[in-house]
């Protein structure tokens, strides 16, 4: 992999420009209007959160020498500067043709908005179903409405991911598993009750529970002095002092058996625990087929 | 019909006697002057034994209401004192005239091997014993409240309940199968070594006076809770510590009782051999058996302050050690009054821990 970066790097990448738009399609899936439509809102959302957004399709990666689209994906980045900033903060789609291949990466603060569960919403959900059809001005246009909501969700301070840990719930007096921006997301500062639905059933039953068990226990001993003649099982109060004299023991092993339980180990790796996996060189993505 | 029974007189006042359990001695009820029991027995050492020689005889059917069963275990006596005549159980030994109030010993009911080896004296008088039960009574909250109020507390009896007390060894040889667990982790398995052993373990335990009452009228269950007894005041027998007490003598022989003793027996020699084998996760006995040894009997008379009740169409007994002061006895239950503190203790919690909690 790192031959074939040093190759993207020394082959100037011939059929882009010198310098890349927001939105680069040598691919010819867009029409003037919709690339510079889709182009102008990129660039506002750069400027609006200070992350920028691009779009790259090609005919054929093999063009530029890439084989991988991820890798491809990561030159391209590297190569043209791309990204907002001094932390280069950026998020960038790139299709190719003849393979229909794609590669989602994210740098910078663009690793913070776009967590891995938040990329896998966006093009399993949003891109990817729209790409499949040959939609491409509506998938791209649901890539940039869905990015620029992460990126407001993130820079409020929630970037999307899976569902939040429970200081988060509590705090807030809502249970949910993942805020879905597509949904009609209102959130509203109602006034919250003070516990939630599945505490408030616990504590009320804890005050109907625990002053029955501790009434009944002691009701229940006061009704067992109520009947005290009970036969005796034993004679050990007869046994004199040095009464019991053993005289013979033998311990004779027989047998021995083993058994086995595999102990659960909880993965650690695998999508559901949130955030975002960055590799080495800052980039967190994925790839894959359209 | 001839006297068999004997009441003992003072000799300074011919007043009747009776065992003050508080002196150890024979009282004088009128006099006061209290004899020891040894002196009215060598006083009356003939009279017993003229007593005895008499042959009993069968209950006077008048009438022939009684079944031939009830007649057979009937007896007739008349009272020395005031001639009335006493009706009472084959197994009655000692009892009070309901007429005068005389205290009566029959001592036929102790002739030759009937005779009780040993007894306890009764330590504690009636009037412990009325206060002890008072005092039972008033702790108890689901008592029904015209059970204790109509309770006839005086008319709680000193009985002297015929024992077995066996003296004895037993042999166990037992055979169990035991355990040991080890449980580690190796790598990513959890593992866990159990080794299998037959554990023997045989040995020999002796027992000391373990007492089983021989009355089938007595029931077992009060009687084994009221034990311990302490056998340190356990006295050679003689009639003259009876009168002022009831008495019965045995119905169960000692071949019976045997069995009930047998058992508590085999129970406390199993537990000790396995207590012994130690240092196993589990133990489990799989065969073996104990053997009583050299087993011997002495019939015993142990003193029991009793009041048996009816109430409500159900017999209710209440028991006192007349020795220890040990209380036993079933009580009826009043559900209203156990509902009423049930929910009495829990609804004010519930308040409180509400107030806290919610």
């Amino acid at each position: 992999m790192l031959l074939l970066l040093v190759l993207v790097f020394a082959l100037p990448l011939p059929t882009l420009a010198a310098e890349l738009d927001a939105v680069t399609d040598a691919a010819g899936l867009l029409t003037d209007t919709e690339r510079g439509e889709l182009n102008d809102r990129a660039e506002e959302l750069a400027e609006q959160y200070q992350c920028a957004v691009y779009i790259v399709t090609l005919e054929d990666m093999e063009d530029m020498g890439g084989s991988d689209a991820y890798d491809l994906a990561t030159a391209v980045y590297t190569e043209y500067d791309l990204g907002y900033g001094e932390e280069k903060s950026g998020l960038l789609l790139l299709l190719s043709m003849a393979e229909r291949d794609y590669a989602l990466i994210a740098y910078g603060y663009g690793n913070t908005a776009f967590t891995d569960y938040g990329k896998d919403v966006l093009l399993d959900e949003d891109v990817l179903p729209l790409l499949g059809e040959d939609a491409y001005y509506e998938g791209f246009s649901a890539y940039l409405d869905t990015a620029g909501e992460y990126l407001s969700l993130a820079r409020d301070g929630k970037p999307f991911d899976v569902e939040p840990t429970p200081n988060y719930n509590e705090t807030e007096g809502r249970s949910e598993t993942g805020n879905h921006p597509q949904t009609d997301y209102s959130y509203k500062k109602t006034p919250s009750p003070k516990y939630d639905e599945g505490e408030f059933a616990i504590r009320l039953g804890a005050v109907i529970l625990l002053p029955l068990l501790l009434a009944g226990g002691i009701c229940l001993y006061w009704k067992r002095q109520m009947n005290t003649a009970v036969s005796a099982r034993t004679a050990d109060r007869y046994i004199p002092s040095d009464g019991f004299r053993l005289t013979g023991q033998q311990d004779t092993f027989l047998y021995r058996t083993e058994t086995r339980r595999r102990i659960e180990n909880h993965s650690s790796g695998g999508g559901h625990s949130g955030g975002t996996s960055v590799r080495s060189g800052g980039f967190s993505g994925r790839s894959g087929k359209f | 019909m001839a006297t068999k029974i004997t009441n003992y007189q003072c000799p300074a006042c011919t007043g009747p006697l009776h065992f003050g359990t508080a002196s150890g001695k024979l009282e004088c009820e009128y006099c006061g002057l209290s004899f020891d029991v040894k002196v009215i027995e060598e006083l009356y050492a003939d009279k017993e034994q003229a007593a005895a020689a008499q042959p009993e005889q069968e209950a006077s059917m008048g009438g022939g209401e009684w079944s031939e069963e009830e007649a057979a275990r009937m007896r007739a006596y008349s009272c020395p004192s005031c001639g009335a005549e006493l009706i009472c159980d084959d197994t009655t030994a000692a009892t009070s005239c309901p007429y005068c109030g005389n205290p009566s010993v029959i001592p036929a009911q102790f002739s030759g091997h009937l005779r009780p080896d040993c007894v306890i004296p009764f330590r504690l008088d009636k009037s412990a014993a009325v206060s002890a039960l008072e005092r039972y009574y008033k702790g108890k909250r689901f008592l029904p409240k015209s059970f204790a109020s109509g309770n006839h507390i005086q008319e709680i009896k000193g009985v002297y309940v015929p024992f077995w007390l066996f003296d004895g060894r037993s042999d166990g040889n037992l055979h169990f199968l035991g355990t040991r667990v080890q449980v580690f982790r190796r790598g990513d398995e959890e593992v866990t070594v159990t080794d299998h052993f037959r554990v023997v373990r045989e040995g020999t335990v002796d027992f000391q006076k373990v007492p089983v009452d021989g009355s089938s009228k007595m029931p077992d269950a009060h009687m084994d809770a009221i034990e311990p007894f302490d056998y340190g005041e356990l006295k050679e027998f003689s009639t003259a510590y009876l009168p002022g007490f009831l008495a019965d003598k045995y119905d169960q022989d000692s071949a019976e009782c045997k069995d009930r003793a047998y058992a508590r027996i085999k129970t406390s020699t199993e537990d000790a051999l396995a207590a012994t084998a130690r240092g196993y996760a589990t133990l489990r006995q799989e065969s073996g058996s104990v053997r009583l040894q050299k087993c011997r009997a002495k019939y015993a008379l142990l003193p029991v302050w009793m009041l048996a009740t009816r109430w409500e169409g159900k017999d209710f007994l209440f028991a006192m050690n007349g020795q220890t002061g040990k209380l036993v006895g079933d009580l009826p239950m009043d559900w209203v009054k156990f509902w009423l503190w049930f929910f009495g203790i829990s609804l004010p919690l519930m308040g409180l821990l509400g107030l806290i909690l919610l």
